[in-house]
């Protein structure tokens, strides 16, 4: 009992982390149709870079704002100077292989400046320790965690629904440069999703970092899980990576507990489940039209 | 108002427009006629900038606007009507007709001014645009190219697929926007409608303009008709 209290709790914690990356990786797709295969990187990247603002100024809630400050300005760097020369449907190969390469690139210069051996870091000193939760022990930070995710899903939600930049953006799922015809800056859209989804990736990086570390190679592991989550939740929609984020951050959780041989063959078998009954995903946009 | 100069608009080699020249002059409407795949949709393409020509060059309120983005041509005062369904699904009514409204563009349109101009709309303004029927459909389309208090309106074959009676309601509102002074663009395959409303017409066929005329010169050239536009 006590041990499915802790996975459950384990496991929303995780799903809460991949929410925060399949929710930029969503929005980016939405808009621009593009799979950024960097997702995982700008999550390494900004854990990183938090690490270091840390070890620099001795403050978790500093790095938490610097660290997506940087990299989403990188994104809006990146998007304006390449990206959106490839836009478009017949460029999705053109997109795979730059956003793959940038990958590669990330993962060098990371490795070369922070070097390759595990770091691990510490929680803020105001939510560090345990509590009782439920009958159990559980860390302050992971309840902390559970908390974030759900503001920021809030507050995502808050933006699409009720602003005219989420109006903008809810109809730019369905036609962006038809948007460009009613003198809608769409080409600063993109860029500002863009930059705005990377933030969000560094967000997690900085809100994952002391719970999964950092290491080389982490980039590739969360973006596996990642691409996972929007295949199985659908891309595109908000209620997609959160539903999908909980079903794979489960099934992650509960399969290396109980199935640890099995754990990445169980997140595939929910996969490929879903894409058998629902090929555009369980919520998502794309196959409601 | 609106001066097409001799453009040449390609899709990858395809070579579209073949030299199209053409003027809308202010409070005036005019029409393109043209059989399926003349090019018609693609001058207006041309026109908003969402398919830019190669050659040639496009004036609007003596702005050369060949190649700004959209959003810059919009701003300046183009209001389009794409054509087929062209409203956000997902999105309601409010917020369909809202989204082109800029609040910069000074001008007498507004959510007030729509919903005392269009009653009906009132009660749909909840409604998501995937709900509509073909008409209303339209109609927000237009209301909504009017939000952008535009100084000429392109339509996209604004009459396909619909009902005579909504028909003659675009024709109403196309001629009470010639009262205000705003210029029409209107490309059609349906004749009829496009005789009722226009000052003015060309007639397009393989992506140059084959006639250009007041309505009542081209209605008496049947054999003219017949070839080009298939009466």
């Amino acid at each position: 009992m006590e041990t499915l209290v802790i996975q459950t709790l384990n496991g929303l914690v995780f799903s809460m982390l991949l929410f925060v990356m399949a929710a930029g990786l969503s929005l980016i797709f939405g808009q621009m149709d593009v799979i950024n295969l960097a997702h995982g990187s700008f999550y390494l990247l900004g854990g990183y870079i938090g690490f270091t603002m840390i070890r620099q100024y001795e403050n978790y809630w500093l790095a938490l704002i610097i660290a997506p400050v940087i990299v989403g300005t990188i994104g809006f760097i990146i998007e304006y100077a390449i990206l959106r020369r490839i836009y478009g449907r017949h460029h999705h190969l053109n997109q795979v292989l730059f956003t793959f390469g940038l990958a590669l690139v990330a993962a060098d210069l990371i490795r070369w400046n922070w070097g390759s051996y595990v770091i691990t870091v510490a929680a803020p000193p105001q939510l560090q320790g345990q509590v009782p939760f439920l009958g159990i022990q559980f860390p302050v930070y992971r309840l902390a965690v559970i908390t974030f995710g759900l503001t920021i899903g809030a507050i995502l939600w808050i933006g699409i629904e009720r602003t005219r930049i989420g109006m903008i953006l809810r109809a730019g799922v369905s036609d962006a440069k038809l948007l460009s015809g009613f003198g809608v800056n769409i080409q600063l859209v993109f860029s500002g999703v863009f930059a705005m989804g990377t933030a969000l990736a560094a967000l997690a990086g900085v809100i994952g970092a002391p719970i999964h570390s950092l290491y080389p190679g982490l980039d590739f592991e969360i973006l596996i899980l990642t691409l996972a989550v929007v295949v199985v939740g659908g891309l595109g929609t908000l209620k997609g990576a959160f539903l999908g984020s909980l079903l794979i951050g489960m099934a992650d959780t509960f399969g290396k507990t109980f199935l640890p041989e099995f754990a990445l063959f169980l997140i595939f078998a929910v996969m490929a489940s879903v894409l058998i009954l629902r090929p555009s995903g369980l919520w998502g946009l794309r196959g409601q039209r | 108002m609106l001066v097409v100069d001799n453009i040449h608009t390609y899709y990858e080699e395809s070579h579209v427009l073949q030299g199209i020249s053409l003027q809308v002059e202010s409070g005036e409407t005019v029409a393109i006629l043209g059989r399926n795949g003349a090019g018609k949709s693609t001058v207006v393409k041309s026109i908003i900038g969402f398919q830019q020509p190669r050659i040639g060059r496009v004036l609007f309120s003596n702005v050369n606007i060949t190649h700004l983005p959209s959003y810059r041509i919009a701003r300046l005062g183009a209001g389009l009507v794409p054509q087929g369904q062209s409203i956000f699904p997902t999105l309601t009514v409010r917020e369909n007709i809202m989204l082109a409204s800029r609040g910069i563009q000074k001008g007498i349109w507004n959510l007030d001014r729509v919903l005392a101009t269009f009653p009906n709309l009132g009660e749909r303004l909840t409604h998501r645009g995937c709900d509509l029927s073909g008409g209303e459909q339209k109609l927000i389309a237009i209301v909504r190219a009017l939000m952008t208090n535009p100084r000429m309106l392109m339509l996209d074959e604004p009459s396909e697929g619909l009902a005579p009676l909504i028909i003659e309601e675009i024709g109403l509102i196309i001629r009470s926007l010639r009262d205000q002074g705003v210029s029409v663009l209107l490309v059609e395959q349906n004749l009829n409608f496009a005789f009722e409303v226009a000052d003015r017409i060309y007639v397009m066929s393989k992506g140059r303009i084959v006639f250009h005329g007041n309505p009542e010169e081209l209605r008496r050239d049947e054999t003219f008709l017949q070839f080009h536009l298939g009466l």
